[in-house]
């Protein structure tokens, strides 16, 4: 099915095309959601994201792709939930996982995650991801992971396209620093 | 930074590949491998499969607010026909209230009720009556001994008293 078809059947309301963008997007949001608040609340900023969708694709004119659009509810509902945290006094991000999700993590698809897993312990890892800010994650995940132009990033983050640049350039920055430091440990 | 220091990165660059591909020096070669696999490190981490309970949790939220606005003018109606239901009964029936006979009142209001009635000259008949009642009870009292007149006194005076208490208004009637 086409977005525009999609976004029609939005528009009017009907739950198959909710059913079909969720089926279709849900993923993909999930894993930004999941690189920009760690692991908590992921399900729950996916279903706010969708009731958001809910209220205001009348207010979608068409003019950014769907995903686009999609992308910068769900970011903004991350950064509402990280100023609810901050409010709160919570933990701001905890990658560290419980046994019990370590275990239930769907094993990697190829060969490279257990190699480099053999150079890089997972404790390792997660502290390389925890000393990210959570905007420099995303940057890397909208980017590196996800594959997005700079434009969409731009318009996903609402800033200027130059600030997106110069903000991934020291989020790469920081992170190959971080690697280097675990490198020279190791 | 500008686009033009930014091109000059030659890390953000290859990532980007904005720049043509050249041969990378070993160190350069090296930061890229790591970065690169740190990359798909983070992908595997970051990877999110919803589950079918979330989705269906989401589906019913929606349907639910897709229902909401009907579910508000079903309540708006069906509060608009009890409203009008109940406006209809009360106008339909009512409950007769009228004011306590002249003859029941006990307290101050009794002489200016006597004294209003009598100045319009309508109770007469009243008049005479209530003579006749001093007359019977003159004669009762003569022809009873003092005990039993006391007795009388006391339970007229226990009357008036727990009359007092009472509402001036008595409802005579009620109709449905």
């Amino acid at each position: 099915m086409d977005e525009k078809k999609l976004v029609e059947g939005l528009k009017k309301k009907q739950l198959w095309a909710y059913e079909v963008l969720y089926d279709r997007y849900a993923q993909r949001l999930g894993s930004v959601i999941k690189s920009y608040l760690g692991v908590d609340d992921v399900d729950d900023v996916i279903q706010e994201t969708f009731i958001k969708v809910f209220k205001n694709i009348k207010k979608f004119k068409g003019k950014s792709k769907l995903s686009t659009w999609l992308y910068r509810i769900a970011v903004n509902i991350c950064k509402d939930t990280i100023a609810k945290r901050k409010r709160q006094n919570h933990l701001l991000v905890d990658f560290q996982e419980s046994e019990d999700q370590r275990i239930s993590e769907p094993p990697a698809p190829n060969d490279v995650f257990k190699e480099v897993m053999d150079e890089l312990s997972f404790e390792e890892l997660m502290d390389i991801v925890a000393k990210l800010s959570e905007e420099d994650r995303l940057l890397i995940k909208l980017r590196d992971i996800e594959g997005m132009s700079y434009d969409e990033i731009a318009e996903i983050l609402e800033k200027p396209v130059g600030t997106v640049k110069s903000r991934l350039h020291y989020a790469r920055k920081r992170l190959r620093e971080l690697l280097e430091e675990v490198e020279y440990d190791v | 930074m500008s686009n033009h220091e930014y091109e000059k990165d030659s890390f953000d660059a290859l990532i980007d590949s904005v720049i043509k591909k050249r041969k990378l020096s070993e160190s350069e070669k090296a930061e890229l491998r790591r970065y690169a696999k740190f990359v798909k490190i983070l992908r595997e981490r970051t990877s999110y499969r919803p589950s079918e309970s979330t989705k269906l949790k989401t589906l019913s939220k929606i349907r639910q607010k897709k229902l909401l606005p009907y579910r508000i003018a079903l309540a708006t109606v069906t509060s608009f026909v009890i409203l009008i239901l109940g406006l209809g009964f009360f106008m339909e029936n009512s409950i007769l209230i009228t004011p306590k006979p002249v003859f029941l009142l006990n307290n101050g209001e009794f002489d200016a009720a006597r004294s209003s009635l009598l100045s319009n000259g309508e109770l007469s008949s009243a008049l005479s009556s209530a003579n006749k009642m001093s007359s019977v009870e003159s004669s009762v009292a003569n022809s009873t001994n003092g005990d039993e007149l006391k007795k009388h006194l006391e339970t007229t005076i226990d009357f008036i008293v727990n009359k007092e208490e009472k509402n001036n208004a008595v409802v005579l009637s009620t109709s449905f």
